[in-house]
């Protein structure tokens, strides 16, 4: 399996494959974040996920680099959620609230507690425990050892329960 | 707590409260489809998304080549008529003559400031291009639209001027048809419609959007709109295509359909006070902008 940065230099030099390899690693995770933050509006959730795999990869071709993609891809997922609500505000047509859905007061509480974590760390729980993936496939993805990834699991499940524990203080 | 039952409650916890609906296969199809577009080698991407500047490049080379001429013409009238002029009626001569370019050249607006000038294109550039040509005569041939003071223009009769008129008309010949050639081009455009200070339009079948401040342009995703019947924009482009309406992201391109497919040739597409209207046989129906719902609109009621 390819690294993130592996990933990278093939999309910079126009490789399709790459650019599918990376929409299908990130894009669970991309969907969790957006549709979680827009009151689980599928359609809306979708423009803004295309919107922001869209400036990702004009981004990467025109050089930008990183060293944590997925905290970056999260980051650009956040201004064009941002956006999103600002075009809501000058437009009140476009928000449809029937498709909104009614989120439990938990759900909430648990995307906050996920935002307020080190990006690193949230990421690596969502991949671990919604994406099931395996100890040794976050490694690769990551570039790094497995032993690292099981002290990066054990640090942020740690920081996952105070943080989830003081909210419900 | 054992470590594997904390690992599955806390797995219970994240699905239960932090999961989402799964990803519509379609969708993700598209968009993988449109991010392998972007991705791809400038080389490789379609010709039609180079040829509007290209073809923007050939109009402001041209337009000053009219400039040119028209400057020639003016020098080799001055110079029979044997009468001398003022600069400032040698102006509104070309100004005359720019109007008339502007009929065909939609990128050109008349007033000669460089605010209200669109694309790579504006009088001020034409004219101070038109003070670096060269002329055999030796003569003055630099002026501007504005500021202009009454002094003559000193002209010289010359031997050369029957070529020069042989040359005018040979260039007129080429104009006359790259004017019909423009024409023609022009007649491709199926749809066009204006949003922010964006002008969406769909020619040869590629949806395109034109900054009208600074002239750019880029094509809006890789579909295919050749069936575009009708056409409206807001925050997002509005598409009717054979009978099927679409909501179309400017950014990505991305369309989705909106409601059912029944709006066979509409006479208009319409936003008016942030509510998408559609004129079809006769009838105006207030469109539902989210599901494609409608209502037909009394309008002796409302």
């Amino acid at each position: 399996m390819l690294t993130d940065q592996e990933l990278i230099s093939r999309i910079r030099e126009g490789n399709s494959d790459a650019v599918a390899e990376l929409y299908q690693r990130y894009a669970p995770m991309i969907w969790r974040y957006v549709i979680a933050r827009m009151q689980q509006d599928t359609h809306a959730g979708q423009d803004v996920m295309s919107e922001t795999f869209l400036a990702a990869i004009r981004s990467l071709k025109n050089g930008s680099t990183t060293e944590n993609f997925a905290a970056w891809l999260t980051g650009i997922a956040k201004h064009k959620i941002v956006d999103w609500f600002r075009k809501c505000e000058k437009t009140s047509a476009m928000v449809n609230e029937q498709a909104t859905q009614e989120i439990s007061s938990e759900s909430i509480m648990v995307a906050d507690v996920l935002d307020a974590m080190p990006d690193e760390e949230r990421i690596i729980l969502e991949w671990k425990y919604l994406d099931r993936c395996t100890v040794r496939e976050i490694a690769e993805r990551l570039g790094q050892t497995e032993k690292s990834v099981e002290a990066m699991l054990y640090r942020a499940r740690n920081a996952f329960r105070t943080h989830y524990e003081t909210a419900f203080d | 707590m054992q470590p594997d039952n904390e690992d599955n409650k806390l797995a219970a916890l994240l699905t239960q409260q932090y999961g989402a609906p799964q990803l519509d296969d379609q969708f993700s199809e598209n968009l993988v489809k449109r991010l392998q577009a972007e991705a791809a080698p400038l080389s490789t991407r379609k010709a039609s998304t180079q040829e509007q500047p290209h073809n923007s490049q050939r109009s402001l080379y041209f337009s000053a080549g009219f400039v040119v001429a028209s400057l020639v013409f003016g020098m080799i009238w001055i110079a029979f008529s044997n009468t001398p002029e003022t600069k400032q009626e040698l102006a509104q001569k070309l100004e005359s003559n720019l109007d008339r370019m502007a009929i065909w050249e939609p990128d050109l607006e008349k007033k000669p400031t460089r605010d209200l000038s669109v694309g790579t294109s504006s009088f001020e550039t034409l004219l101070v291009e038109s003070e670096s040509i060269p002329t055999k005569e030796g003569t003055v041939t630099s002026f501007a639209l504005t500021d202009l003071p009454e002094q003559k223009v000193d002209t010289k009769h010359g031997s050369e001027s029957l070529q020069l008129v042989s040359e005018f008309n040979l260039f007129q010949e080429s104009l006359v048809a790259e004017e019909q050639s423009l024409s023609r081009k022009l007649q491709k455009i199926s749809a066009i419609t204006s949003h922010a200070k964006v002008l969406y339009l769909v020619k040869s079948g590629q949806l395109y959007q034109v900054n009208l401040l600074d002239g750019s342009q880029q094509t809006i995703g890789d579909d295919d709109w050749t069936k575009t019947t009708a056409m409206a924009a807001s925050e997002f482009i509005y598409i009717v295509i054979e009978n099927q309406l679409y909501k179309v992201n400017p950014t990505t391109g991305l369309r989705r359909s909106l409601g059912d497919p029944i709006w066979n040739k509409p006479a208009e597409l319409v936003i008016a006070n942030n509510e998408l209207f559609i004129i079809n046989k006769s009838r105006m129906y207030r469109i539902n902008r989210n599901d494609g719902s409608h209502a037909l609109v009394d309008i002796k009621t409302e």
